[in-house]
């Protein structure tokens, strides 16, 4: 990782927080979207590069049966979404993977498709994962309506009359997303393929691109609804209340492993959001501009907290944590922070650290990050990964290094007590019906003998008790032929000798171990607001939610 | 859904519809396919990783890496040239043991599965070399960029042959290699079966479990 030499400030690395706090479990499902997450950074290029948009394709008859192609016109580049939408009974709407329709279906289109395109497409992106697509698509995705926000729209707009504005608040999306496929799932291009272009080097570009076209998609076609009904009366909604609403995002399991097998990915995200944060506080003196930009950010911040709701005990007591925590701040801001001292910025985040609780705490870093364009934005860089170079194991690394970088690294691991009934209460495996992963009771199901590789910390205690039994100087290339099996952990020891971030600093096994908190850890990194947890393993968020549309983008629009 | 070079929490997708008895398959739908029968076959996840990089390796080169990895691991012995390439990267540049060149290695099966990680060794000693097959010879410089080794298709003794690595006398520069993805039916159904090993059946408690606890009609 090496976002400070991208930029230098060798002043921030003191300001820097500690892997201990910032790589907590409890801390990370606490994160909340910064500037530097993926939607964000989309949506700077796109206007920054001045995109074009069309629709050169809108078939749809009187029950929301048919296809629509949006294009997304580059400097150098076309994608093309290709939306498919159907007619689905109640009774076959869910979200989980085991779903075999949905409302309508996506996939993200390397250029322009033609008519043969389009036919092939029609067969395979309607039964997603039954169907096969190719290198020419780079995502695979599909979406349910928010059935009563949905009818409510239509019903109004088909009246001439706008939705009620709580409503759509309440909800904040007409469709939510339930899977995005990308990088050569089903087919589609690997991500080698496109990650030298310089609109997909960030990660995550060509999913983030799919759902804000979707999002204009579940527009349209509310839209087209009304007028099928309304005829002449039917009125568009009111760019106002179309803001309001994002994409909603149904994510449930199979994105919880996700972190923990991208150890380097999830090191170079961190760390550009935390050298974010330490570039911030390192400032000397505040500017007006960044106090201006401070205040509406957190003002923003309280407005989204309001407005988000949840039906889920403990988000629901988290929820209330951050609207105070908020409220404190602003209070502080009146009475107490002096925003024209020395280190102003740092001042306010040690009395956030010693006052607040987590989520006002990661709230508050946002909110500072956010008018620091400047000064962060080029971190935006550094948060992609090549994770074949750090693959190759170091055979000649001695056995005295791994113990060293294991006790600079993992020091938390060998603390934990994995032998109790509660160190090891749960095992993650996959699925034999739908190759998804799950969570499993190891006292009380079947299956932990084909436990997948996520017992990290469990891992590392093991290789460290296995090291012990060997000299100091002898090479890791002996250990790893007696004892093939900590080959996968010592793989991660040298990735992490480098990469002080790369790992989840708890016990993922644990009885209390919440997989939600993973999910809105990487969620946050793509710009997910409202997280909403429907189960300790299951999440709605929202996407894009008072984000521009496509067509507000010439207009320059305020991102 | 991004980035995924190993990725031994998914198996490779299944491709539904045979229409033909080749199938094109991504780099990752390889890599993913190749690391789960490896571990299906009972390699550790950290050996099995490395199956599924040295077949997406392949693939890049040109070559069938996965239908020779499932040969390998359906007589998994002593001749395994899979933990044989393991060893020798291993130990690359160590002064002692198996890597010590020249070396002469009999009875390899599947002696083109050493390739990837003989490329690893001579990226490792800085130094280009040479895989002597017996009819011909590979001369590797370093793994990034993957050679086109396309011409080697069908080539090396699959019933077992004697093998030697040594520092190449000159090194040719190799054309890159392209990304051949093709798999036959049954190798691929042969794999998923190894892969499917590694999954556990559904239960009535792991279905309700995994979703949410209300209905998505709202």
């Amino acid at each position: 990782m090496t976002c400070g030499a991208l930029n230098p400030m060798p002043e921030a690395a003191q300001y820097r927080r500690s892997p201990d706090v910032v790589m907590r479990l409890a801390r990370m499902g606490a994160a909340h979207p910064t500037r530097l997450s993926f939607l964000r950074q989309m949506l700077r290029r796109v206007q920054q590069e001045g995109w074009q948009f069309d629709r050169p394709v809108w078939e749809f008859d009187a029950r929301g049966q048919g296809r629509a192609l949006y294009r997304a016109i580059g400097p150098e580049r076309t994608y093309s979404l290709v939306a498919f939408g159907h007619d689905l009974p109640d009774e076959m709407r869910s979200d989980r993977v085991i779903a075999t329709a949905w409302d309508a279906t996506f996939t993200l289109f390397d250029g322009t498709p033609d008519a043969e395109d389009l036919e092939r497409l029609a067969l395979n992106v309607p039964v997603q994962e039954a169907g096969r697509v190719s290198p020419r698509e780079l995502s695979l995705s599909r979406a349910n309506k928010s059935v009563r926000l949905f009818d409510h729209v239509v019903a109004r707009l088909a009246a001439g009359q706008q939705p009620d504005a709580a409503e759509l608040t309440e909800t904040g999306y007409l469709m939510r997303t339930t899977a995005v496929y990308g990088s050569g799932k089903f087919g589609a291009a690997d991500r080698a393929r496109i990650a030298g272009r310089p609109e997909m080097r960030a990660p995550f570009q060509a999913e983030m691109l799919s759902v804000w076209l979707t999002r204009a998609y579940t527009v349209d076609l509310v839209e087209h609804l009304a007028r099928v009904r309304g005829g002449a009366l039917a009125v568009p909604l009111a760019p106002e209340l179309r803001r309001m609403l994002g994409v909603g995002n149904s994510t449930g399991l199979g994105m919880a492993p996700f972190l923990v097998r991208h150890p380097v990915l999830l090191n170079n995200w961190m760390m550009a959001r935390e050298e974010a944060l330490a570039r911030v506080r390192a400032q000397a003196t505040a500017t007006p501009e960044t106090l201006a930009g401070f205040e509406v950010a957190l003002k923003a911040a309280q407005v989204n907290a309001q407005g988000w709701q949840s039906g889920h005990p403990v988000q629901q007591a988290r929820l209330l944590e951050l609207r105070d925590g908020l409220a404190a701040v602003c209070a502080h801001l009146r009475a107490g922070w002096d925003p024209h001292g020395d280190h102003p910025w740092d001042a306010l985040w040690r009395w956030a650290e010693r006052l607040l609780p987590l989520e006002a705490q990661e709230a508050l870093a946002a909110a500072m990050i956010e008018p620091h364009g400047d000064l962060v934005d080029g971190l935006a860089d550094c948060m992609a990964a090549d994770e074949d170079s750090a693959f190759g194991i170091d055979g000649a690394m001695t056995v005295a290094r791994a113990r060293a970088i294991l006790s600079e690294r993992y020091g938390w691991a060998m603390a934990l007590d994995h032998d109790t009934p509660e160190g090891c209460a749960r095992f993650w495996y996959v699925s034999e019906e739908k190759l998804e992963p799950r969570l499993g009771e190891r006292a009380a199901e079947p299956g932990a003998e084909r436990e997948l590789p996520l017992d990290i910390s469990r891992q590392a205690a093991a290789l460290a008790r296995a090291l012990m039994e060997w000299p100091e100087d002898a090479p890791i290339a002996k250990v790893l032929l007696a004892a093939p099996e900590h080959r996968l952990m010592l793989r991660r020891v040298q990735m992490a000798a480098t990469r002080p971030l790369a790992e989840v600093r708890d016990n993922l096994i644990a009885a209390d171990v919440l997989p939600i908190d993973l999910l809105r850890c990487k969620l946050a990194f793509f710009g997910a607001t409202r997280f909403d947890p429907r189960s300790d393993r299951w999440v709605r968020i929202s996407l894009f939610q008072g984000a521009p549309y496509p067509q507000d983008m010439a207009m320059g629009a305020s991102l | 859904m991004t980035e995924c070079a190993q990725d031994p929490t998914r198996a490779g997708s299944e491709p539904p519809d045979w229409a033909r008895e080749v199938m094109q398959l991504s780099l990752s739908e390889i890599t993913a396919l190749a690391t789960k029968a490896a571990r299906g076959a009972g390699l550790s996840w950290g050996e099995a990783e490395e199956a599924g990089w040295a077949c997406g390796w392949l693939a890049r080169a040109g070559l069938p890496g996965t239908a020779m990895l499932l040969r390998v691991l359906e007589r998994r012995d002593a001749t395994c040239p899979l933990l044989k390439g393991i060893v020798l990267m291993d130990h690359a540049g160590l002064p002692e043991g198996p890597c010590v060149l020249p070396v002469t290695l009999q009875d390899v099966v599947e002696p083109l599965l050493l390739v990837p990680f003989l490329a690893r060794v001579a990226e490792r000693l800085g130094a280009p070399l040479d895989l002597d097959l017996g009819s011909q010879t590979i001369c590797l410089t370093e793994s990034e960029p993957v050679p086109d080794l396309s011409a080697m298709r069908g080539a090396g003794d699959r019933s077992g042959a004697e093998v030697t690595i040594s520092l190449a006398k000159s090194s040719a520069a190799a054309a890159p290699g392209q990304f051949d993805g093709r798999i036959d039916r049954d190798v691929w159904t042969t794999l998923d079966g190894l892969a499917l090993l590694t999954t556990v059946p559904a239960s009535d408690v792991s279905r309700q479990r995994a979703g949410a606890q209300s209905s998505d009609n709202d």
